[in-house]
């Protein structure tokens, strides 16, 4: 057997790297914005620099740009030295690379403006979706090609997770990403209300899943062993916990949805796939830390495996921590409330993050043949961000026990001790500012990291081109007697990736299917119908500014928020949601019974100036939605897409929509100019989308406008007066 | 020796955070400990803190045995004697083979220099998966097969009947049974004045400070659309009119604060505000009261909104 010598490309493992770091601090500043921006409402200065846009942004940023890119540039590391091959198509490489960078800057220049599908990290509009879809494919292909092209018969535990990650963030990507096309940048997902909800979480959930947890445990067992230069701790765990966590990550997406209108066995099934879910993540933390066994003596030295271990710390208490906010008890405290984003960025902040920068750290030097500029500054930026970290999480804990506590404090006469919302906003204030200086530390910290690439790049040659060389894979090679059984699946690529196709599919098909399929699931309630013409025209305009960043629109059934909001939301109530709105966080109060609670007056100054209806509210100022003209131009075709979802809209209604929609604009404008005393032209898009508000939540009564009743009736126009 | 002395450490501090949470405990059987959430959350919290506190004794120790080794060995046979029993309880749990014996382990396999070990699964690992998974199949059995525990609305229906009984517990014993048959207009001033500070907070938004109306009607005029005796005032304030965006003020204002209001609102009649709002609903003739005492209502109801709004 003659050795074949063959060069790896650090080319492409350079431009991710460095694209983590670029995007990485442009994602994390975005976040420093959007949380001083809470402290300082008057941050909101545009319409495309206000909260709720600019956090979906952010949130992207996060997850997509910064790690995305860095679980590229250590994908493209790793695998082919596991595979002793270099990547099979440079051509695929260059594609994933400028193609993922292409789809960064989409989000960019689309997401602050107002489109969006609204979904959480689904946000992208259609035409990007599908540009991403064809991104990763060329990039799993990439993979697929190099696996099978490798000169190393075993699969190493990393490229496992590789796989598993390839086949379900397609499957979750192209399944939550169905939606009915209206134009270039405007889509309704073809689910609705508690099935769309559903699906989302299945995917928001995994997102986190496939996305922030396996292919960084890939990373995880590639790049601790190489810098501890120890042998990893067990194979007989890596094979028990990486098919445990796919099987099991898969089902927990409702504990998301907890004590919402999902169906209580699909509530159950996430919780205590959730608590299942605890030891297989473990699992990888104790493989992780085991591995350092014996090398704890190099981690006082050494700021790459500092940043490792915390990361796999932090990595151990988030997945303590999110399966117990899955329990019930836990979670009624814990929705809705800032311990949720707490949670979050201890496992972006800490697990991610900290692997990210451990791996730079070692990988940069490395492909420049030089040794890092300064260890003390690796070290500063170690220490800096830690404190970050808990300056940004601990005032985040406080704050969601703090808020949720008032919400649900009664006096014992039977009222609600903080009857107004604000009252429990104002007082997390200080926890904010705390917070959102906590990102500031983090992003320093990124900024002398910054500083000492730039520094260890200078002093250093970059090797474009690493050489290598090893055997072919023998042809007569036979299995030695007492192979261990799953030695067999790691030779054979194939059947792995079909395997934990299977794995990762079972979970999902057992909790959407029936939820779509089975009637009873969705009890139907009568008196629902679709919204009218201009109430549409306003959802959209709810959803262009994101007002569900901040507003729920579910009233869960607990006394304390039957008693704020009114009556809990149903399943039945949502059946013409394309997309669900129900929130994941409230910064500002629950939306769904407003509707009828305020008049129209109200919203309009609300809107216009928060502060002057609440005093010391921190929502951002909306005054453009009285000055811009409602485009109106795709009505019909969003009226018709609806009807195609099964939304029952008559062929009428829809041929007379714009005169519907005129006719219920006019009222509701003569109705503002006689209260607020000035011309409120019907045209305005406040109009709509205070009829739109005003429409939620009202339809259990039974009691229904005209300009309702005609969405579904034949014959012609009635209600104009 | 030092091992013991972590081991009491740790025992010290669970019981601590024992004490804690009994602390938090003011009535009921232990049972009730745990249906509280806020326990739940000190129990975790201690829990969090326990794992803390070993693993800063285990970095110290790892440190000192490092320090130790750099001088030479001077380990004591004794120490290691006591830590015995600790050491096979640690190694029962965690299975683990010693790093110095780690070649016993090792497997055949070598990816680009990555060696893989083959420790046995760890026991404590392994027994916890179980319990999860027994956790599991009883949760389920115990929500939907058996029906022992309350699903959501069952929980809400349970939740409400619990917090209806507690409040006529209370409203028994409560001078606080004011309700739209019995309510009297208030003339004591420093219930009036929490009537203002109420409506500062609450009503002022849509009406105004000073009554004059914005968003809400006027209630400063003699204009009344639904009715202005101490008991229709009431009535609006409590149940609103949610038709006009009126909002019920029922669950967010205890009786008697409703009652304060409702009587800082009639104090408001004929004062002049800066702005005031056209008339709606029906003129409504003022009683007749004697002019001297008319003056003395206005001046009382004139200080009180100077006083509340000195107070805001």
């Amino acid at each position: 057997m003659h050795a074949e010598t063959f060069y790896y490309d650090n080319k492409i493992v350079r431009n991710f790297t460095i694209a983590t770091i670029i995007w990485g601090v442009i994602g994390l500043l975005v976040g420093i914005w959007v949380a001083f921006s809470l402290v300082f409402p008057e941050m909101n200065l545009t319409p495309w620099l206000t909260f709720g846009r600019l956090r979906a942004l952010h949130t992207n940023g996060a997850i997509f740009a910064f790690v995305g890119n860095a679980i590229f540039a250590g994908v493209y590391y790793s695998l082919p030295r596991l595979l002793k091959t270099p990547m099979a198509s440079k051509l695929l490489s260059n594609i994933n690379f400028w193609g993922w960078q292409l789809i960064i800057v989409s989000a960019v220049a689309t997401l602050p403006f107002g489109i969006t599908g609204s979904k959480e990290y689904a946000e992208l509009e259609w035409p990007i979706d599908i540009g991403i879809a064809l991104v990763w494919v060329a990039f799993g292909v990439n993979m697929f090609w190099t696996i099978l092209k490798r000169r190393e018969r075993h699969l190493y535990v990393a490229i496992w997770f590789y796989i598993a990650t390839f086949v379900t963030v397609t499957v979750l990507h192209v399944v939550n990403n169905l939606e009915l096309p209206i134009s270039a940048f405007k889509s309704y997902s073809i689910f609705a209300g508690v099935q769309d909800a559903l699906v989302q979480w299945w995917y928001g959930h995994n997102a986190v899943a496939f996305f922030l947890t396996t292919p960084v445990l890939g990373l995880m067992y590639y790049f601790v062993p190489k810098a501890a230069n120890r042998p990893v701790y067990s194979y007989r765990l890596s094979i028990v916990h990486f098919w445990a966590l796919i099987f099991i990550y898969i089902w927990a997406g409702p504990h998301h949805l907890l004590y919402t209108s999902l169906p209580d066995w699909a509530q159950s099934l996430g919780t205590v796939f959730s608590i299942m879910l605890i030891f297989p993540s473990w699992g990888g933390m104790i493989n992780g830390l085991l591995t350092l066994r014996g090398a704890w003596d190099k981690v006082r030295d050494s700021a790459v495996l500092k940043f490792f271990v915390i990361a796999i710390t932090a990595y151990g208490m988030s997945t303590l921590e999110g399966p117990l906010l899955s329990l019930k008890n836990i979670n009624a405290i814990a929705h809705y409330t800032d311990w949720i984003p707490a949670h979050v960025h201890i496992g972006t902040l800490g697990w991610n993050g900290f692997m990210i920068f451990g791996i730079i750290y070692w990988l940069m030097p490395k492909m420049y043949k030089t040794s890092l500029f300064s260890e003390k500054l690796a070290n500063a930026h170690f220490w800096i961000g830690t404190t970050g970290i808990l300056f940004w999480a601990l005032p985040m804990y406080v704050s969601g026990w703090t808020q949720s506590l008032m919400w649900k404090e009664f006096n014992p006469d039977g009222t609600l001790v903080y009857g107004n919302f604000l009252e429990t906003v104002t007082q997390l204030i200080p926890l904010y500012a705390t917070r959102a200086i906590g990102g500031s530390l983090y992003v320093v910290g990124m900024l002398i990291m910054v500083y000492n690439v730039i520094k260890t790049v200078a002093s250093g040659s970059f090797q474009a081109e690493e050489e290598a060389s090893a055997p072919a894979l023998a042809k007569d090679w036979k299995a030695p007697k007492n192979d261990y059984w799953h030695r067999l699946i790691e030779r054979k690529p194939v059947q792995l990736m079909v395997f934990a196709t299977i794995a990762i599919l079972i979970g999902g098909i057992v909790e959407i299917v029936p939820t779509i399929m089975v009637k009873s699931n969705i009890p139907t309630i009568e008196d629902v119908k679709p919204y009218t013409a201009l109430e549409l025209e306003g959802r959209d305009l709810y959803i262009r500014e994101a007002c569900n960043a901040c507003h729920s629109q579910m009233v869960r059934p607990f006394r304390s928020e039957v008693a704020r909001y009114g009556e809990y939301s149903k399943a039945g109530e949502f059946v013409y949601d394309h997309p669900f709105l129900w929130g994941s966080k409230r910064t500002g109060p629950d939306l769904h019974r407003v509707g009828g609670k305020y008049p129209h007056s109200w919203h309009y100054k609300h809107m216009v100036q928060p502060t002057s209806m609440s005093a010391g509210s921190i929502m951002p100022t909306y005054e453009w939605l009285a000055t811009n003209e409602l485009d109106t131009e795709l009505l019909s075709k969003k009226l018709q897409a609806m009807q195609t979802l099964g939304v029952p809209y008559s062929d009428e209604y829809i041929a007379n929509a714009d005169a519907h929609l005129m006719a219920q604009a006019e009222e509701i404008a003569a109705d503002l100019s006689k209260d607020l005393g000035q011309e409120v032209s019907p045209k305005e898009e406040m109009v709509a989308l205070i009829a739109y508000l005003q429409r939620l939540g009202i339809d259990i009564k039974g009691e229904h406008s005209e300009h309702v009743k005609a969405t579904t009736a034949g014959g012609t126009l009635t209600a104009e007066k | 020796m030092k091992r013991l002395n972590r081991t009491i450490i740790v025992f010290v501090v669970l019981l601590m955070a024992g004490a804690a949470s009994l602390t938090t405990l003011e009535q009921g059987s232990s049972l009730e400990i745990m249906s509280n959430p806020t326990n739940w959350l000190i129990v975790i919290s201690a829990f969090f803190l326990v794992i803390a506190f070993m693993a800063t004794f285990e970095a110290l120790d790892a440190m000192k045995r490092m320090v130790r080794g750099q001088q030479g060995s001077e380990a004591s046979e004794v120490e290691e004697e006591e830590s015995d029993w600790v050491d096979g309880l640690l190694h029962k749990l965690t299975d683990a083979t010693p790093v110095e014996n780690e070649e016993e382990v090792e497997t055949d396999h070598e990816y680009d220099g990555i060696r893989e070990l083959d420790n046995n699964l760890p026991p404590w690992w392994l027994a916890g998966f179980y319990i999860s998974i027994a956790f599991a199949i009883i949760y389920l059995m115990r929500f939907h097969v058996l029906g022992t525990a309350p699903l959501s609305q069952e929980e809400l229906k349970i939740e409400l009947a619990e917090a209806e009984a507690a409040k006529e517990e209370y409203l028994k014993t409560a001078a606080n049974l004011v309700d739209e048959s019995n309510v009297e207009a208030l003339s004591d001033e420093s219930r009036l004045l929490a009537g203002a500070d109420i409506f500062m907070k609450n009503c002022a938004v849509c009406h105004a400070n000073d009554g004059g109306g914005g968003v809400g009607p006027n209630l400063t005029d003699p204009y009344w659309i639904h009715g202005n005796d101490i008991k229709d005032v009431f009535k609006t304030v409590k149940y609103g009119v949610p038709a006009k965006g009126m909002i019920p003020w029922q669950d967010q204002l205890s009786a008697s604060e409703m009652q304060e209001v409702a009587s800082y609102i009639l104090t408001l009649q004929g004062t002049t505000p800066a702005d005031p709002k056209e008339p709606q609903g029906d003129l409504v003739e003022e009683k007749v009261e004697a002019p001297a005492e008319d003056s003395a209502v206005d001046s009382t109801a004139t200080e009180v909104v100077e006083e509340a709004a000195a107070s805001l």
